[in-house]
């Protein structure tokens, strides 16, 4: 294992600190237990593990949008899981509100009211044979917020806000009886109706039909502008993240690649990975963006040794292959973590 | 190939719903075609009447599908059994149960092969070499089974299998919807190279604008079982005349689009029980007038090969 | 749709489910009227022996001049007591054990899912067969042992459903509300994984008066209760000479059966509805 200094808060999200910091996550890892056959057993052979987020560290400033990118087996939903309570970190630690909870204080319930989070699959987000009334009723009472009495108009209330108005007329129906976009709408009125800080947000358009996405985008948006609401915004989609996020983290085999300033990250990445993503997403200027990471995404079993990137990455030499990278300082608020960084000529040839 | 009037319908608790409604385009040799729409839209049910696979309840109800001279939707089974792989051939959606598990890609190759071509035993392997170079996938992966494979190269083994026979025209449907961004960009391009190569046409069924935009020559949106726009791709792109079409592409944002506005649809594509009377985006269009609730719109012709659907062109 | 108005436009629209719902109710409201009835009381052995049927006995009498028709309609309450008692106390028990072990995992699923092997390796019948000959022909230890030995299938019915079903992201977001794990898996992981293990258990209904029935037949019913099974065995000598007295008994036990196993069998239709458009 690295030592955890490395992978310590550098001193850019120190610097953050003194502005409202909601949340900081530091040094999480999630690591999965492969279970292992009689035969594995009698042959002593190692421990396989799947280190699903492997020491990772950000902060969230409230009222932002933050934005989690990566591929699949980034860690982007683990670590959103994770604050969320819905796993059990293997270690780490999470501060939010300057309250620092253990691993074991993690989990489900535990940040209820002032966290939630909505899913990627809208049509699975509610139970099928419950009304949406169902539903809110026994998030309310969960939570335990308002009399009975208050609490329908409370749902209507959330329904509204959410966009799905008049909430009369939706509040009694079933899951079935409502489209990707209003269960999406629907699953953010079941987070608003606690009123929390902060949303996390799993691909909330990624299953949703191209017409339907703007809708669901704009609502996060205003919501934050509105609410002062932060949101922490996994996807894998970069203009989803262009449009909605003040700071991404990019994410690569359950650690960061980089993070900063949205706008700035995008504009001159300074990680490979980052140049990679830009480049695979559509009608962005081709000249500039030619490159082409190779390969696949690796496997989080058996992790490259070095820097996790440099068997799909073209700048790869020797160090890369051996020393793990460190994070350097971008800017303010900027780090990235690759010993051969681009800078902006090389990305252009 | 050429598709003229296209109509197909599926019956569903004896009621007929009418899934696509006169849908017309053509894929010249060498050409590719993005036929791109939302959940419901008709683009898969397209593809499926081409190659004659619809489920047991749908029917080609009107229409024409013209294929080097054949009308594929009145064939014998027969012969229509040679045009698919010889003639079309498929790349279909999801890799893993595309490929039988129980069996390495190798032999997947080799039966397909035997079945369609009766060379000796060395042509074959020629042919599996130049079809596996093709989509770049590695000659050694053939001894693998799906499992074996990441979804990457799962997608590579499936184009290679639909270039095996030579085909004119490749269908593919979602070809890279499963996988990673850059995995994406990696075989559209490899794609793109190989069309080049083999001056195959291409039929891509998606519902992502950014692919058709960037891989296709033309693009053909539709909506609601029709045809709402159809031309050159550059020149939807940039000059959209269906209301449909502009809003679509004002409601994703750009990356690096300074503006940062994005256009929200209202309502939600419609479902095929309850398409509206007269032009089926009126309830979320905001330029609607009171003839859009009654006609349905023609598919006006804007300039060389760009047919946009509207009232108001 | 509203899954409420769906299942039931579903289940009207099944023919096979809404025969077997129709024997069911037959039965049921036999069952039920049977002593407001003008008949004969079963056990009275006022009349003739051996007499056909006839006007005044329908279903004629049997070899001790009891009224056949009068016990074929007082045996439906047997035999749907039976149903009735053995497959819910079967379904009880394989509805809680099955999800307890699918939901909670790891050890509790390892032991349990072993103990439900074990009890899938019995044979039944026997268990059966041993118990009643060491406490008697009791109808009430019958149920509870066909019950207590039948419950395994469900159990597995329900463990898979709950394996999938606890998958699903309506339980994430379930947990992300703080709902807790106990009114996650009864409130909502159970109805919305129950139903095959309904339809199994309309199976098992008739598996379990058909069970009884032959436990009577060997004559190891429960001499007090008045029961088609016991009225076959009783008959049996004489089929040739009084056919009425086994043979229409057995008809009505056959026809239960049979539309306990087609309401089976049109429920799993009803449920799983895309399975109809594959025949």
């Amino acid at each position: 294992m690295s030592e955890p200094a490395r992978y310590g808060i550098s001193p850019v999200a120190e610097s953050e600190s003194f502005t409202s910091e909601l949340l900081a996550v530091k040094e999480l890892k999630k690591y999965y237990p492969v279970r292992r056959g009689v035969v594995d057993l009698l042959r002593r052979s190692r421990k396989v593990q799947v280190k699903a987020i492997d020491g990772v560290s950000f902060t969230v400033n409230e009222g932002k949008i933050y934005g989690l990118v990566g591929e699949s087996g980034s860690g982007k939903t683990t670590t959103g899981y994770t604050i969320m309570g819905l796993e059990t970190p293997t270690s780490g630690s999470i501060i939010f509100q300057d309250k620092q909870l253990s691993v074991k204080e993690l989990k489900p319930g535990n940040l209820s009211l002032k966290v939630r989070m909505i899913f990627q699959n809208p049509y699975e987000t509610f139970d099928p044979r419950k009304t949406l009334w169902q539903t809110f009723s026994e998030i309310l009472q969960v939570a335990g917020l308002g009399s009975r009495a208050d609490r329908r108009q409370m749902s209507l209330d959330a329904l509204s806000r959410a966009g799905l108005r008049p909430a009369e007329s939706y509040i009694d129906r079933f899951p079935s009886e409502l489209s990707g976009g209003q269960l999406q709408r629907a699953a953010i009125a079941t987070a608003l109706v606690v009123e929390p800080v902060l949303l996390i947000a799993d691909e909330p358009v990624s299953m949703l039909d191209a017409s339907i996405r703007a809708g669901v985008m704009n609502l996060l948006l205003n919501l934050n502008r509105q609410k002062k609401m932060a949101i922490l915004l996994i996807t894998h989609d970069l203009s989803v993240a262009w449009y909605l996020c003040d700071y991404l983290i990019v994410m690569y085999l359950g650690r960061i690649a980089e993070k900063g300033p949205a706008e700035q990250v995008l504009r001159n990445p300074r990680h490979p990975y980052t140049a990679a993503l830009i480049s695979a997403s559509p009608m962005v200027d081709k000249t500039r963006w030619n490159f082409v990471a190779m390969g696949e995404v690796g496997s989080n079993i058996d992790l490259p040794k070095g820097c996790r990137f440099h068997p799909r990455c073209p700048f790869a030499t020797d160090i890369c292959r051996e020393q793990e990278p460190t994070a350097e300082v971008a800017g303010d608020g900027w780090s990235f973590w690759c010993h051969h960084p681009l800078s902006v000529q090389k990305l252009k040839n | 190939m050429k598709v003229e009037n296209l109509k197909v319908s599926y019956r569903l608790r004896n009621r007929d719903l009418t899934a696509v409604n006169g849908v017309s385009f053509s894929v010249e040799r060498a050409q590719a075609v993005g036929l791109v729409g939302e959940s419901g839209s008709g683009k898969t049910t397209v593809a499926l009447a081409v190659l004659r696979l619809l489920p047991a309840n749908g029917n080609v109800s009107e229409g024409r599908v013209t294929f080097d001279d054949m009308e594929l939707i009145t064939i014998p089974e027969e012969e229509l059994a040679r045009i698919r792989w010889e003639g079309i051939s498929m790349v279909p959606q999801n890799s893993m149960s595309s490929l039988s598990p129980a069996h390495r890609v190798g032999k997947v190759f080799r039966d397909v092969l035997r079945a369609h071509f009766s060379g000796s035993e060395e042509e074959v392997d020629a042919r599996i070499s130049r079809a596996v170079e093709l989509a770049n996938f590695p000659k050694k992966a053939l001894e693998f089974y799906p499992h074996q494979m990441s979804g990457g190269m799962r997608q590579r083994a499936l184009i290679a299998l639909s270039m095996l026979c030579q085909p004119k025209l490749v269908i593919a449907d979602e070809p890279t919807t499963a996988l990673d961004v850059i995995v994406q960009k990696q075989i559209m391009d490899e794609m793109k190279d190989l069309r080049r190569r083999v001056e195959a046409s291409l039929m891509i069924i998606t519902h992502d604008i950014g692919i058709v935009s960037e891989y296709c020559d033309i693009m053909v949106v539709m909506y609601a079982g029709m045809v709402f726009e159809y031309g050159p791709t550059e020149e939807v792109i940039h000059d959209p005349r269906s209301p449909y079409t502009k809003l679509l592409l004002k409601s994703h944002p750009l990356l690096f689009d300074t503006a940062k506005q994005i256009v929200e649809i209202p309502g939600d594509p419609p479902e095929l029980e309850r398409i509206p009377v007269g032009c089926p985006f009126v309830p979320r269009c905001p330029y609607a007038q009171s003839i859009c609730k009654e006609a349905e719109p023609p598919l006006a012709h804007i300039s060389g090969n760009h047919f946009a659907r509207c009232h108001f062109v | 749709m509203n899954p409420v108005t769906g299942f039931l436009r579903r289940m009207s629209e099944s023919k096979t489910a809404l025969f077997g719902f129709g024997v069911l109710l037959f039965f049921a409201i036999m069952a039920v009227s049977v002593q407001f009835l003008p008949i004969p009381n079963p056990n009275s052995l006022n009349f003739q022996a051996f007499l056909p049927p006839s006007l005044a006995h329908p279903f004629g009498t049997d070899y001790l001049g009891r009224d056949v028709f009068s016990i074929v309609l007082w045996g439906s309450r047997a035999a749907l007591a039976v149903g009735i008692i053995s497959a819910g106390i079967s379904a009880v028990i394989g509805i809680v054990v099955g999800a307890v072990a699918a939901y909670y995992g790891g050890w509790v699923d390892d032991v349990i899912s072993r103990v439900v092997d074990v009890f899938l390796m019995i044979p039944v019948f026997f268990l059966i067969l041993i118990v009643v000959a060491i406490f008697g022909g009791n109808i009430f230890y019958t149920m509870a042992i066909i019950g207590v030995t039948i419950w395994p299938s469900n159990a597995r019915l329900m463990r898979a459903q709950i394996l999938s079903l606890k998958e699903m992201t309506f339980v994430k977001a379930l947990r992300s509300y703080g709902v807790g794990g106990f009114s996650i898996l009864f409130r909502h992981l159970l109805p919305n994984g129950v139903a095959p293990v309904i339809t199994n258990t309309m199976l098992q209904m008739g598996a379990a008066v058909l069970i009884e029935a032959g436990l009577s037949f060997l004559g190891l019913g429960d001499p007090r209760v008045v029961d088609w099974g016991r009225t076959i065995y009783l008959g049996e000598p004489y089929v040739a000479l009084a056919w009425w007295i086994s043979t229409i008994p057995g008809a009505f036990l056959a026809l239960l059966v049979l539309g306990l196993n087609l309401l089976g069998d049109g429920l799993n239709q009803v449920f799983r509805p895309r399975m109809r458009g594959s025949k």
